[in-house]
């Protein structure tokens, strides 16, 4: 369901978690014939994006609220993916140092206090479960002939 | 590694401390938890993190299968050793079967996740998935 996607280069800074990649591959199969299919899968992936970014928020240190209130959550314009995550210029433009990887992974000196693996965690069962859902409907549709 | 919080970390470090490899780049059996890890700790050194618990497809669950998620943390100077380090962690976790005493975990899946400059160094970041019963 998803990948993990980091880079640090000086000060600049990404850390984004990846959603409905599969849900994408499987719609293209169903979706260049199946346009319900395809508005299916969207949905399902809408549907787990918008729950995990919920659930990252609920999970993010709150402290001052700056890292909560600077996760961001993007559908990709197909929308069968999504991403979830911080960008460094949210934080350097406010004078901070991009410190959301370190809350997210730890440092020697400090525990980790993880919001998006977390939450990515929890929602994969449901986002899986509502995938195979649509799928299931697809496969019948067709085994109708509709 | 003297104590751990659950059968997924206990089967890891077991594993992980088991390897005269591993040991010989860390110069020690350098592998913890954090409920075990030393104020200043000897570079290199492996953080065994917590276990995050998913819910398994039922046909697994009937069998006392659980699926977890554990976050390996590489600390060195440089990141040389860590990439060596995470080589050889690979070669022992991924796509392995581990049977130990207390847990069984199957087919592991360990990727790297990021490498992050550390006020010691070098943290690197991996990510474990399995089941375990």
């Amino acid at each position: 369901m998803a990948v993990g996607r980091s880079n640090l280069r000086g000060m600049r800074a990404t850390l984004t978690l990846s959603g409905g990649n599969a849900a994408g591959r499987i719609a293209n199969v169903f979706g260049k014939v199946d346009t319900v299919t395809r508005q299916a899968v969207q949905e399902v992936v809408a549907d787990a994006g918008a729950r995990e970014y919920q659930r990252a928020y609920d999970l993010a240190p709150k402290l001052t609220f700056f890292l909560a209130d600077h996760l961001r959550y993007r559908l990709t314009k197909d929308r069968l993916a999504y991403e979830i995550g911080w960008k460094s210029s949210d934080f350097t433009s406010e004078g901070f140092a991009p410190y959301f990887q370190y809350t997210e992974f730890g440092t020697s000196k400090m525990a980790a206090r993880p919001c998006l693996f977390p939450a990515r965690e929890e929602i994969r069962p449901y986002f899986r479960a509502n995938l195979s859902r649509a799928l299931r409907q697809a496969i019948a549709r067709r085994g109708r002939g509709a | 590694m003297t104590t751990a919080a659950s059968p997924i970390q206990t089967a890891l470090a077991t594993a992980l401390l088991a390897d005269a490899t591993l040991i010989a780049l860390l110069a020690g059996e350098d592998v913890y938890s954090q409920a075990t890890l030393p104020a200043a700790p000897t570079l290199p050194y492996v953080v065994l993190g917590p276990v995050t618990e998913g819910e398994t497809a039922v046909r697994f669950q009937a069998a006392g299968w659980a699926d977890g998620t554990a976050q390996l943390d590489v600390y060195a100077a440089d990141q040389t050793a860590a990439l060596a380090i995470y080589t050889r962690l690979h070669a022992l976790l991924h796509r392995t079967t581990l049977t130990l005493s207390g847990a069984t975990l199957l087919r592991g899946r360990l990727s790297l996740v990021t490498t992050l400059a550390d006020p010691v160094g070098v943290h690197l970041v991996a990510r474990y998935a399995t089941l375990a019963r």
